[in-house]
């Protein structure tokens, strides 16, 4: 019983805390040196064509190393990631690591809040610790949204460029076919958000498109649309987005083989409404906190 | 770039001064601020004028509109008294920024920019704004950091001071990340992308939580959440040098 109440006790301790919180740093910053390095970029990029649970077991496809940020510290990189494995492994390990310590961290969450937590029921709370366990719940609301983007719902990506007659298999014997793809002039599309541009940050000039499209349920069509550049279309819980043309992004593994130019995503994603209305309340909540307190007590 | 250099140079003229002008008089800095903000609120008109736009994912750009949020800040503590001695130490914070910028391409976004989209902009410039917040914030913090070096028993306040603008950084940073995820999901279909951006994003999002925690345990000591505390400084910087395009 003693070792139990003394691992919950480290399991809920700051220490922990501020372990695991500089580790996700230490482990996001080796991300981001994955994510830009020619080795392993364009792997970690697949990450988003596929649900990351999925991606926790097998990535969608692996491309060679052709592509280099422009922007990478090279030697860095090369020491750094030179004795990694093939990048499917590499990059696996590091999500599997992500997931690990984000589980940790909403352990630590979980025990590190409960003595406020029975405080609460007792109604011994004061404004400033009922506030502090507001933000800490509401970021552990904000964990589950990710934990349930990551597992559930649906993400599929087709072809880059999109191509006519394209298909995209989806569960639940669904499938996107796209109709017809029109490539609009400046002027044929004036005023309308979004559509005033015609350059990727890397200076990369494209032009609009309009993609028509047809959602199919067991053969049968259930919704026609049209998407563009930043005009997605939804059809029931689907929403269908044409990703928009990015050299940098592309180049790596399209360009070469396909070309390049826009992709089409369905996704559904269930933790978004989680997202959207938890993540700005735990920031409302931390304002509240700060405007509730001006002045820290330095040994508090 | 004329404007910027002009900026920099007097931002650097008011830093060598500070050293032995505030300390001695209360409206140094009321005084001589205006002189290099002007420069600096004309280089980013001038960068406005070019893309159209503020500024969004050029290194130089963005340090060329923290340099004057920052200097902004600065000049409106002064104003209301609350800068005495610090300063000199957000100076030359100023002074590494305009350093850094000088040293990448002076690219600006393209005029035709994807600018228009009010996420994508309330992205940018709540961002600016944390960052500026946070670059305070980190001036307090080396502020003590020194002192304690020296043996010096600074002022309590600093660390105090140096925490609240960290608090209302990481509550600027937050929100900005909300709408870049919105952003995310109006353009790519998911509010997150695993790339660069979206992992040095939870970098600064966990270290900002980390020094915010490292105060309460009595193990990391002042000097510690000092030296923590001043690393946002460098971890802005290095945010900002992976968004470079």
């Amino acid at each position: 019983m003693a070792a139990v109440k003394r691992f919950v006790r480290i399991l809920g301790s700051l220490e922990l805390t501020l372990i695991l919180m500089l580790l996700v740093s230490v482990w996001f910053a080796l991300g981001a040196v994955l994510a830009v390095s020619s080795q392993y970029g364009n792997t970690m990029r697949s990450l988003n064509d596929q649900l990351v649970g999925k991606s926790l077991f097998e990535l969608p496809r692996s491309w060679d190393k052709i592509w280099s940020s422009s922007f990478n510290w090279v030697q860095i990189q090369r020491e750094i990631v030179a004795g990694f494995p093939s990048p499917e492994r590499t990059v696996r390990t590091w999500l599997w690591g992500a997931f690990a310590l984000a589980f940790l961290l909403g352990m630590n969450l979980l025990f590190g809040i409960r003595h406020w937590v029975a405080d609460f029921f007792r109604r011994r709370l004061d404004l400033k610790r009922f506030l502090l366990l507001c933000m800490h719940v509401l970021f552990g609301v904000v964990l589950v949204g990710h934990l349930v983007s990551a597992l559930w719902g649906v993400k599929a990506v087709g072809q880059v460029p999109v191509r006519v007659r394209e298909r995209i298999e989806l569960p639940g014997r669904l499938a996107l076919e796209v109709d017809g793809i029109e490539v609009l002039d400046a002027k044929d599309a004036p005023g309308r958000e979004g559509e005033r541009v015609w350059m990727t940050p890397d200076r990369y000039v494209r032009q609009p498109v309009r993609v028509k499209y047809t959602i199919y349920e067991e053969g049968r069509p259930v919704h026609r649309g049209e998407v563009g550049t930043f005009l997605p279309d939804t059809s029931g819980n689907l929403r269908v987005t044409l990703i928009p043309f990015s050299f940098r992004s592309q180049v790596s593994h399209d360009f070469v083989g396909k070309g390049v130019g826009p992709q089409i995503a369905v996704t559904r994603n269930p933790g978004v409404p989680i997202m959207a209305i938890f993540q700005p309340l735990w920031i409302l909540c931390l304002l509240a906190y700060l405007l509730a307190t001006p002045r820290f007590r330095t040994d508090s | 770039m004329t404007l910027f250099y002009a900026s920099l140079g007097l931002y650097a003229l008011v830093f060598l001064a500070s050293l032995r002008l505030e300390t001695r008089s209360r409206a140094f800095l009321l005084i001589a601020l205006p002189a290099p903000l002007l420069f600096a609120g004309l280089s980013l008109a001038a960068l406005i004028r070019a893309s159209g736009h503020l500024p969004s994912h050029f290194l130089f750009e963005r340090f060329v509109q923290l340099g004057l949020w920052v200097g902004i800040l600065l000049w409106l503590d002064a104003l209301r008294g609350r800068a005495e001695g610090i300063g000199r130490y957000v100076l030359f914070l100023i002074l590494v920024l305009y350093g850094v910028a000088a040293l990448f391409p002076k690219g600006i976004t393209p005029p035709v920019y994807r600018y228009a989209l009010p996420m994508a902009k309330l992205f940018f410039e709540l961002e600016a704004w944390a960052f500026a917040l946070l670059t305070v914030s980190s001036a307090y913090y080396l502020r003590s950091l020194i002192d304690r070096a020296r043996q010096k028993e600074g002022p309590r306040s600093d660390l105090q001071q140096g925490r609240r603008y960290l608090l209302f950084g990481f509550v600027l940073f937050l929100a900005s990340q909300f709408f870049g995820s919105l952003w995310s999901l109006q353009g790519w279909g998911d509010y997150w992308m695993w790339g660069k951006m979206s992992a040095v994003g939870v970098v600064v999002w966990f270290y900002l939580m980390f020094v915010l925690h490292a105060r309460y345990v009595p193990a990391c000591g002042r000097r510690f959440e000092s030296a923590a505390g001043f690393f946002i400084f460098v971890l802005t910087i290095a945010y900002r040098m992976a968004w470079q395009p």
